[in-house]
């Protein structure tokens, strides 16, 4: 037996999409000897909500990382937002600039407060001043329901406290899509279900796509297509 | 507390042995000791050479000038240290501060203490004085900045730069009139240790993230100079600088030995640190340079921004065990450049005509020793209080 168990995405939901943002074809994505992903192939339209469903190890966070080119693919081909994805520098920043990413793990910077964690994109790349960012920064936090916890460091913060800071960190962006990785691994039904509902309120706002990888498909999510690796 | 004797030292026979033993041996050794100090130890030495120690042949006229330099230190210090985000309303009680002050600078006031007493001059009491009120002072200004509102307005940076203008120009003053040449004793080894630390440590991050770059010209440039000045010995090094230079420049514009000194130490420092600060950032995981990327931050922001600090913070202990190292290092320059250093000048009086053959080595290395070993417990201690500040560990 090989090691490419679950390699190829199968959609058992939903139909084409008229006007795609993210386009995979198949995609082909190895580590050395181990091949992750398998001719994938893949659609995300504009305002729609797309699921990749799997098992651990399938390849799902491996799949979504390879849309802003966290990891590399090797074959096929990706078209984010009518860019091919290459090795050029500049196409990299351009479509990271509209990105919105949850990572699986969080990815929290340690050393700075969660208002410094969230603010810190906006002021970098957007060149938001201070104030505004912070205000904007805390409305979330209240949204969120851990207004208390600003001025603390993620270290402080119990696991699904620092998932929620990861989700807003991800909503300051000014992003086109969002690629969310297990992003209610460490919330209970009722916080996911509120963070959900602010994800989507945004997501609509800016006319967003979103990718979500997770293990099962939650109720709450009304996909408009599951994947299935 | 006889309970705890009992638990603690006396638990079993074997113990009580080894207990009785070693109080015995200790017991006696600070009793030699304290005899050495108190009885048997000839301080005069100490106390005629004083200056020599301290400042070397520094010109007697301009010492007003060093001294106005150490107060502007103090102020400066005092200042920056009160500006930190302390809150204001958390009063302690007045002895608890007073304790905690004694705890932090006990061992520079007693050390200052003694200085002043083997000096016994006028000058050197109020100098002492004038460097508590200088430090009171600071702490004054800085704690306007925070109650007075029109202060507050000013810029962070801006009032960092005026904060710290007065001991630079000070400084830099006193180094035009005076000769440096002339300069000597702990003077120059502090001169020595501060100026390579400050140009080592940009030199080391910046050698660590060459080592670490893209590049392969970069990091080929890098890796050879730490590998090359890693293995060469720092003593052959500063032999080298001594008559090296000499091939190329004629001896007459060639630069001076403090020069020299300063150069060797902060390319010797700087390769060392390079590979304790690339360590630090192999210590930080992907995932914040990931993440990063995906906030949109450049490459050079996420250096700046998320992975050296992370880096720095956690390799303080290795950072300033190094600095430490270079500080006590300084005596080398001594022996390989003979510059007349706190070591030298230390064997040099025992061998004046009044002293010569009466063996005061013991006091003369004896103060020797403390004074760097004052200096270097120092920036120890406040290196374990800068890790608590920053939360090693803990975040």
């Amino acid at each position: 037996m090989t090691e490419q168990a679950f390699t190829d995405a199968t959609q058992i939901k939903g139909g084409d999409s008229a006007e795609p943002i993210v386009t995979m074809e198949h995609v082909v994505k190895r580590f050395k000897d181990f091949t992750a992903l398998k001719d994938i192939n893949f659609r995300v339209g504009r305002q729609e909500v797309v699921v990749v469903i799997g098992p651990s190890g399938s390849g799902k966070s491996t799949m979504i990382r390879c849309i802003n080119m966290l990891e590399e693919h090797d074959e096929g081909r990706i078209v984010v937002d009518g860019t091919e994805l290459t090795r050029d520098v500049r196409n990299i920043s351009e479509i990271r600039k509209e990105t919105g990413m949850v990572f699986q793990g969080f990815n929290l910077f340690p050393h700075l407060t969660i208002l410094s964690n969230i603010s810190l994109g906006p002021r970098q790349v957007r060149n938001m001043p201070k104030a505004e960012a912070e205000a904007l920064a805390r409305s979330l936090l209240e949204r969120v329901q851990i207004p208390e916890q600003a001025d603390k460091f993620p270290a402080q913060l119990s696991g699904g406290q620092q998932q929620r800071v990861a989700i807003i960190r991800a909503m300051m962006r000014n992003y086109e899509w969002l690629i969310l990785d297990e992003p209610f691994s460490h919330l209970d039904l009722t916080n996911a279900t509120i963070a959900w509902d602010l994800i989507t309120q945004q997501a609509k706002k800016r006319n967003a796509g979103i990718i979500i990888a997770c293990l099962d498909p939650y109720e709450f999510i009304k996909a408009d297509k599951i994947f299935h690796l | 507390m006889i309970i705890w004797l009992k638990r603690n030292l006396f638990r079993s026979v074997g113990d009580s042995i080894i207990s009785v033993a070693v109080a015995a041996l200790s017991g006696w050794v600070i009793w030699q000791l304290l005899q050495f100090i108190f009885i048997t130890g000839r301080w005069e030495i100490i106390q005629v050479n004083l200056k020599l120690l301290l400042v070397g042949r520094f010109p007697e006229e301009l010492m007003w000038m060093l001294g106005a330099s150490i107060l502007a230190l103090s102020f400066w210090i005092g200042a920056v240290a009160s500006s930190s985000k302390r809150d204001l309303n958390n009063r302690t009680s007045l002895i608890k501060t007073g304790f905690g002050l004694l705890s932090r600078f006990g061992l520079i006031i007693a050390l200052g203490a003694i200085i002043i007493a083997l000096a016994g001059t006028l000058d050197a009491v109020l100098l002492g004085i004038g460097t508590v009120a200088a430090i009171a002072l600071g702490r004054l200004v800085g704690l306007a900045r925070r109650k007075i509102a029109v202060l507050a307005k000013i810029p962070w940076l801006v009032w960092q730069i005026l904060l710290v203008a007065l001991p630079l120009v000070m400084i830099i003053q006193t180094l035009l009139v005076s000769d440096l040449s002339e300069w000597g004793g702990f003077l120059i080894n502090v001169y020595i240790a501060i100026l390579s630390i400050a140009l080592a440590f940009p030199l080391g991050v910046f050698l660590a993230l060459g080592r670490r770059s893209s590049l392969p010209i970069v990091r080929l440039v890098c890796t050879s100079y730490i590998e090359l000045v890693r293995g060469a010995p720092l003593f052959v090094l500063l032999l080298l600088a001594g008559v090296a230079l000499e091939f190329f420049i004629p001896s007459e514009i060639a630069p001076g030995a403090i020069f020299r000194a300063v150069t060797v130490f902060t390319m010797f420092t700087a390769a060392y640190l390079a590979e304790i600060i690339r360590g630090g950032l192999q210590s930080i995981s992907k995932g914040q340079t990931e993440a990063g990327k995906a906030l949109g931050l450049s490459t050079v922001k996420i250096i700046f921004l998320i992975t050296l600090p992370q880096a720095l913070r956690n390799v303080i202990p290795a950072q300033i065990g190094q600095f430490i190292s270079l500080f006590k290092d300084t005596t080398l320059a001594g022996a390989a450049l003979s510059m007349l250093e706190l070591l030298k000048v230390g064997e040099a009086i025992t061998k004046q005509d009044d002293y010569l053959g009466q063996g005061l080595v013991y006091e003369s290395l004896g103060f020797v020793a403390l004074l760097f070993w004052v200096g270097s417990y120092v920036m120890s201690r406040e290196s374990q209080r800068l890790e608590r500040k920053l939360g090693v560990g803990i975040r």
